[in-house]
């Protein structure tokens, strides 16, 4: 199979570095953007980004790591948390709230706490989009003509919409890129997991005061995990959950797998964004197989306006 | 024993799981991901089976109580 050149511009042509616009963004939201030259964007990326962490701050009274018994709490116990995808906000809260004023004592917790971590952690994720769309955005070409029928979409910020996508509903990103077995598989796949968990743990897994690694990881699974909690989360556990470890496990595997449909989603739109080869098509015209599905590559540029 | 049978049966749900997202991380097609999905899933479930069978090993001949 010829291979089809590919649509990525020489470092000299492109916007930026991109590993410099996603270390800035990870720091701080937009800030990437603004190396990028793309003002408005950086604005939009900031206010909305940094806006629902102060929100969550302000329901949660900045008590969210709070939620780690005593024994876990030091400098990088709250890492493994969603929030920490927003790294400069992240690193202000464990400055200026930390795990309370010391010598740590059990304090009641404020009433909206659980939305405020939430939202908190919902920061961190939607960074982490915003990073994706930096990366995109500096390895595209600093002039770009419009597009004479340019779609709703950018070009640079479809594979950061496909990749939110598919971490708000398990196989929307499929979805969204035509691909319909997939989506229908990797949605059945993680919410069956998901729910199968939560079933075995009795809903005890839908609370992060209870279970602040576990609660981590099945975040990742978007809303089904969001909609779960905010329905039946916090509920009273009487008697004994003799499979609550499996339910635990099962739940926040759910979310972490995710991660690789998250990964599976950003590769196909990149590939096609860029014309590079698809994950394991080299590998299968190496093998002398050749590569099944076709090869669409739309124009870089496409719906693009510097 | 059904405990055992239980605990066999939702790692073989887990697995599964594990080993489709894998397989679909890894071929971006449909077909070749489905294809190759019995040969990883065989492959996944004997490296289990290989792995615990050391961690029982080790376990009756160093930490035997």
């Amino acid at each position: 199979m010829a291979a089809a050149p590919s649509k990525i511009p020489p470092p000299s042509t492109r916007r930026g570095d991109p590993n410099v616009a996603v270390i800035l963004t990870w720091f701080l939201p937009g800030a990437g953007h603004l190396y990028l030259g793309r003002g408005l964007w950086a604005l939009a990326v900031f206010g909305v980004v940094e806006g629902i962490y102060a929100l969550g701050l302000w329901l949660s009274d900045g008590m969210a790591f709070e939620y780690l018994d005593a024994e876990l709490r030091s400098a990088l116990a709250p890492v493994l948390s969603p929030e920490a995808g927003n790294l400069g906000a992240f690193l202000w809260q464990l400055r200026r709230f930390g795990f309370g004023p010391e010598p740590w004592y059990p304090r009641p917790f404020p009433p909206y706490i659980g939305l405020g971590s939430m939202l908190t952690a919902l920061s961190g994720v939607l960074n982490i989009v915003a990073m994706v769309h930096a990366h995109v955005l500096a390895r595209m070409p600093a002039t770009l003509p419009r597009a004479p029928h340019a779609t709703s979409v950018p070009a640079s910020a479809r594979p950061a919409l496909a990749v939110g996508l598919a971490w708000l509903v398990p196989g929307l990103g499929h979805l969204y890129q035509g691909r319909r077995l997939r989506a229908l598989l990797v949605l059945v796949t993680l919410v069956g997991l998901f729910a199968l968990g939560t079933l075995l743990a009795h809903g005890s897994n839908l609370s992060r005061e209870r279970h602040f690694y576990y609660w981590a990881g099945q975040f990742l699974l978007g809303l089904p995990a969001l909609a779960s909690e905010l329905i039946v989360g916090d509920a009273p556990v009487a008697g004994e959950l003799p499979l609550v470890e499996v339910g635990l496990v099962f739940a926040c595997v759910a979310g972490m797998l995710n991660v690789l449909a998250m990964i599976d989603v950003f590769g196909w739109q990149e590939a096609e964004l860029f014309g590079l080869p698809k994950r394991g098509e080299e590998r299968a015209a190496a093998e002398g197989g050749g590569a099944q599905g076709s090869r669409t590559s739309p124009g870089a540029g496409e719906g693009e306006a510097a | 024993m059904k405990d055992l049978a239980l605990h066999v049966g939702l790692f073989l749900v887990v697995s599964f799981a594990i080993v489709l997202l894998g397989s679909f991380y890894a071929d971006a097609h449909d077909r070749a991901a489905l294809g190759a999905l019995p040969r990883r899933l065989a492959t996944f479930l004997l490296g289990c089976a290989v792995l615990a069978a050391i961690l029982l090993a080790c376990e009756f001949l160093f930490a035997r109580v």
